[in-house]
């Protein structure tokens, strides 16, 4: 039970919720800025929430420490601890226990037992409570309000007043249907100005159809500004303990009384109620003030003679319908809906009315667009849904786009036989819809696949954290399009490659805070991350503000460790010496340091990201900083592959990564220590046999077509700045394949990526070349002294034409049923 | 929580229950339907279980109406405050199904006289305890 | 759970036909065990001897179905192979115990196991039926038994009379070994 995915996949997002609540309290708090108390609100509930699930599914471990941070926030929100930097600091360290917790809830194998109880200890010394010096700063406000207050809120009502903040009664009449958005558009007005430390709400005693709420908003601002923002009619605005109200009209310009002092004052001991300033209103058009005297006493509100009963018809209060029929959310027709009946059946007579009732709030954020959803709403209409069962639509998917190739088949069938000419065009005309629809339909499903980058941000924003203390660094993370979507299978397989980066970057790019002030620069470095979709692929960029790389350091380097000859050398310009940092056996840093240095190296960060059919390239410059860039495919469950076929075996090659396919006379072979290459325009091409590095045997095909024709296909593969021929027996042409996982047994045979079906019911494989192009440069690059020589980047992307693809022979039938 | 109240109540209660997500659902449905019996959370986003209590009360067809305070910690700060607000009776997280039954109990059979009765007597029109 | 079963149960009728002993055959001069603790293992035969794999790992028993080669994969990988829509590693059970090698035939059968939430298919010789053991009839792997096979037994079994080798899927599938020698290192991030 505790380890079911959906628990798992749940609680992991409540913990990364839970970590961001806490990033962007501290960046809050960094910036001098008071934190935004929702956000620690936020943070409390994932907690608790998270206590919840783990309970449910028996995770006690997780429950326990939920339990005691439970008790360490919720004496956080109200003030009873200080929000301080040890307090986060230990916050931080929970996020890492918790996914600790829950990676040995899934698997009680991996690594030991994880023990929270030196961070217990830690967190009873810190919420050891503290003695609260309680000057009382409310006294001057009235004992009818306080006493409907939460302790919670309440301390933010002192908070509010601690800042010298004005606090401010809003009041405000809403049509009951569309209380949610009504409130959601006031609460966005007022948000912009302070506060909102909690609404109180009355019946309105003329209309049971409407509510009146009062809101109490903490703000700098001044009454004036306040009523101006919210700027809707009706409403009333009273700065508490000062008597000023406006009441807000937009028909006339509501001249603001000159506020008579700058702040409210706490020495007021009452507001007094003589002082009502009152504009364009009527004094009885005002609820009555007792109103907010709730405790213990019901005041019977004007209209009480003529309650509502189900069983008799309700006046509708035309007078006051008519005051305030311009306030928020409310239609002309809230008080003519007042004479209907009052049963649940006679009610649905507007359709707005019937959806409003059944719907709760939905059916209000669907009919006002204007209105924001609120998140508790949004969270109800996502589905979480296992990966492996959109792999299972996929693969039905697949299987429909080969009953429907099969169709075409037939069609081709019907045509040389007697079928009439008009249904043999209507079967056409329904097959290329159904083609259409599938595209569209497998386009859905990848949809689904989609999630944002931020998922994996979240995380690195984590690591940066704690690297710029272990480095004693100040680092600050700029993210931006984390809104940026990838399949989730990329995205999850991004996370340590990205962290490898950062790491690098935060360990040997950022200088130390000294450093850095000495050259001029800030004190904090700043690493960024962005993202964004270009066609169909999606660039990540990580770029720091550290020393960055020299060339000639590097190139130096490479010399030094065999990387690179020094003949080779001598051509090489300062964009490929830089990407010799790809290379396996490179490492820019001897002494592997704490942070980063866990044995490997970028080359494989550029493995992982090949995986992915991913490229990766880096620009520096010493003294500015480095840039690194990946570009990534959008999805990897549907390819375009190039379809071959060596020692009788077929194979899909990734389009992406092939640059072009050329015919290569025989003879054009050379041979340099060993290894075979042919020069393309000037530029040398290593060629590496796919029958011989997968030790297929050869059919005899290769071998007669160097006796007989003297000519090889080769199908030139690239990635970043490498590039080498693959030679095989024969191309069979383009398609989109749907990538099948094959397993985690597979997955780690090196030059595999996936496999695919190729409509015959075969299963084929598709190549990584990442892997393959490395595996050929180790061996066949090192000994081509070309690799200087040339542009880096000329040339690439052309598919070539110079062979005539899928040339007949019986495979020809499915080649081109993509969509 | 609000998945376990529901189950004491439908399960061990008996009663039709229905359920609002927050504060504001609940203000929209408190003046049309008629309820046996009010269960709130105090700590709610926005609207609080005080200011909700405090409204139920203010509404006339639920002067009467039994109401129930649940609160996460046993703060006796607004345990007083949704007393005297007009709750008939209040749980402190976590309870057990038969502590919360109890707590109906208590609700149920605790008139208030305090409260004005202009409604006159409730129909437990939702639900069927 | 009970419905799994019952799936299985037709599977391998479908599959196997009469070769099946169901629990009805049990009840004929044997005693119907009414204990609930039995562990169930579906059997087979390799070069004689009876193996046998707990009825829970089993997702379903095929006939053979094509596969295709993986190049860089050790000699007991016959391939991939593709079974309604799901791609899976196939192995040559006979092969992996060093035993030899499958012989295809009329009776050569497909296990579809689950382990570590992926499929595989291992290819056996012939499936025999489902039995039950009680789990005090399960004796630990003894010495005597060929020493590199023993990684791969978790236990033994005795049953009318016969020794049931009851297999490890945990070694027999561990994934370092369905690569070629030369190509086992460590690769990809930690």
């Amino acid at each position: 039970m505790s380890d079911s995915p959906e628990f798992v996949s749940e609680a992991q997002e409540i913990i990364e919720t839970f970590s961001r609540q806490l990033l962007e309290i501290e960046g809050q708090i960094k910036d001098g800025d008071d934190y935004d108390p929702d956000l620690l609100n936020g943070s409390f509930r994932s907690v608790h929430t998270l206590k919840g699930l783990s309970s449910l599914s028996g995770v006690n471990e997780i429950v326990d420490l939920s339990h005691e941070l439970e008790t360490t926030l919720d004496a956080l929100r109200l003030g009873k601890l200080p929000l301080n930097h040890a307090a986060l600091d230990l916050m931080f360290e929970s996020v890492e226990l918790f996914q600790q917790l829950l990676a040995s809830a899934v698997d009680p194998s991996v690594g030991h037992a994880v023990d929270v109880r030196p961070f217990l200890a830690r967190l009873a010394v810190l919420s050891k409570p503290r003695e609260q010096v309680d000057d009382n700063p409310l006294s001057w406000l009235d004992d009818s309000i306080l006493s409907v207050l939460t302790e919670y809120e309440e301390h933010r009502l002192r908070e509010n007043v601690r800042l010298n903040r004005r606090i401010f009664r809003v009041h405000a009449s809403f049509d009951l249907m569309a209380i949610d958005v009504g409130i959601e558009a006031l609460k966005g007005k007022l948000k912009t100005h302070g506060e909102v430390i909690t609404y109180l709400p009355s019946a309105d005693g003329s209309s049971d159809d409407r509510i009146e709420l009062d809101i109490l908003v903490g703000s700098k601002q001044s009454l004036e500004i306040v009523a101006e923002g919210i700027g809707e009619d009706g409403v009333i605005v009273e700065a508490l303990g000062t008597g000023e109200r406006i009441v807000i009209s937009k028909t006339r310009a509501s001249a603001p009384e000159p506020e008579p002092e700058p702040e409210p004052a706490p020495e007021l001991e009452r507001r007094p109620r003589a002082k009502v300033h009152v504009e364009m209103v009527d004094e009885d058009e005002f609820p009555p003030d007792d109103g907010l005297a709730g405790a213990g006493m019901l005041v019977p509100p004007p209209s009480a003679s003529t309650l509502p009963f189900p069983d008799e018809p309700a006046p509708s209060s035309a007078s006051s319908g008519a005051g305030r029929s311009a306030g928020a959310g409310a239609g002309p027709a809230g008080s003519g809906r007042d004479g209907g009946g009052r049963d649940g059946g006679g009610r649905d007579g507007g359709g707005r009315d019937g959806g409003g009732r059944d719907g709760g709030g939905q059916a209000g954020g669907e009919v006002h667009d204007d209105g924001e959803q609120v998140s508790l709403k949004s969270l109800s209409q996502t589905v979480r849904v296992d990966l492996r069962r959109l792999d299972h639509l996929m693969n039905l998917v697949g299987e429909l786009a080969l009953v429907h190739a099969n169709l075409a088949a037939t069609v081709d069938r019907m045509q040389r036989s007697d079928t009439p000419v008009e249904q043999l065009r209507e079967f056409q005309d329904q097959l290329r819809v159904m083609n259409r629809r599938l595209g569209l339909l497998q386009q859905g499903i990848l949809e689904v696949r989609m999630v944002p980058l931020g998922q994996v941000f979240d995380k690195l924003a984590r690591v940066v954290r704690n690297l710029s203390r272990e480095s004693s660094k100040d680092v600050r993370l700029a993210i931006s399009g984390a809104e940026t979507e990838l399949d989730k299978l990329i995205v999850e397989e991004l996370s340590d490659p990205l962290m490898h980066m950062i790491r690098n970057a935060i360990d040997h790019g950022i200088e130390k805070p000294a450093e850095r002030v000495a050259v001029g620069k800030p004190r904090a470095g700043r690493v960024s991350l962005s993202a964004y979709q270009k066609g169909n692929r999606v660039v990540i960029e990580m770029t720091d503000d550290g020393q960055g790389m020299d060339w000639r350091w590097i190139r130096d380097k490479a010399i030094d460790k065999g990387v690179l000859t020094r003949e080779e050398a001598r051509d090489i310009n300062a964009s490929q010496a830089i990407n010799l940092i790809f290379t396996p056996g490179f490492s820019t840093r001897e002494a592997a340091t704490e942070v980063s240095g866990r044995g490997f190296g970028m080359d494989v960060v550029k493995t992982n990201i090949s995986r992915l059919s991913g490229m990766i390239d880096v620009a520096s410059e010493p003294g500015r900083g480095s840039r690194f860039r990946i570009t990534l495919p959008v999805t990897l469950a549907i390819i375009q592959a190039l379809v071959i076929e060596t020692a009788g075996q077929t194979f899909c090659i990734p389009l992406n990564s092939v640059l072009e396919s050329i015919m290569v006379q025989t003879d054009e072979i050379q041979t340099i220590e060993g290894h075979e290459v042919v020069s393309v325009r000037g530029r040398t091409l290593p060629l590496v046999h796919l029958s011989r590095v997968f030790d297929l045997e050869p059919d005899g095909r290769e071998a007669d077509r160097r006796m007989f024709y003297d000519r090889l296909y080769v199908v030139v593969v690239g990635l970043a700045q490498h590039r080498v021929g693959l030679v095989v027996d024969e191309l069979l042409g383009q398609q989109d394949v749907v990538i099948k996982p094959i397993g985690k047994a597979l997955r780690q045979v090196p030059g595999i990526a996936g496999a695919t079906e190729l409509g015959d019911n075969r299963t084929v494989l598709l190549l990584d070349v990442g892997t393959l192009v490395g595996e050929a440069v180790g061996g066949v690059e090192a000994a081509v002294a070309g690799i200087g020589s040339g542009g880096a980047s000329e040339g690439i992307g052309v598919f070539s034409s110079s062979v005539s693809v899928g040339r007949g022979k019986e495979h020809g039938g499915w080649g081109d049923h993509g969509y | 929580m609000r998945d376990y109240v529901s189950s004491i109540l439908e399960a061990e209660g008996g009663y039709e229950v229905h359920e609002v997500g927050n504060g504001f659902d609940a203000l929209r449905a408190l003046p049309r339907d008629l309820f046996g019996l009010i269960v709130t959370d105090i700590n709610m986003p926005d609207v609080s279980g005080i200011e909700l209590t405090r409204f139920v009360r203010q509404t006339p067809r639920h002067a009467n109406t039994p109401l129930i305070v649940i609160s996460s910690e046993a703060s006796a700060v607004d345990k007083d405050r949704a007393m005297s607000a007009g709750a008939s009776s209040f749980v402190a997280k976590p309870f057990t199904p038969e502590e919360f039954l109890a707590a109906i109990l208590q609700a149920v059979a605790t008139p208030r006289p305090d409260l004005a009765d202009p409604a006159g007597p409730t129909d437990s029109g939702g639900e069927s305890p | 759970m009970a419905t799994d079963d019952d799936d299985l149960w037709q599977a391998l009728l479908a599959v196997t036909g009469d070769k099946v002993a169901t629990e009805a055959d049990y009840e004929h001069g044997y005693k119907r065990e009414m204990r609930s603790d039995l562990l169930r293992y579906v059997t087979f035969m390799i070069r004689g001897e009876i193996y046998g794999l707990p009825i829970e790992q089993i997702v379903e028993i095929s006939t053979v179905f094509p596969t295709t080669p993986v190049p860089r994969t050790a000699d007991f990988v016959i391939g991939i192979g593709n079974m309604r829509g799901s791609v899976m590693p196939v192995i040559d059970l006979v092969q992996r115990l060093r035993l030899g090698s499958v012989h295809r035939g009329r009776e050569t059968r497909v296990l579809i196991v689950r382990h570590d939430d992926d499929q595989h298919g291992i290819v056996v010789d012939r499936v025999l039926e489902v039995i039950s053991l009680p789990p005090e009839d399960m004796e630990n792997t003894p010495g005597g038994i060929g020493s590199t096979r023993a990684d791969f037994i978790l236990g033994l079994g005795r049953h009318r009379g016969r020794l049931i080798i009851i297999l490890d899927l945990e070694t027999v599938l561990a994934e370092r070994d369905f690569l070629e020698a030369k190509f086992r290192r460590e690769r990809v991030l930690q």
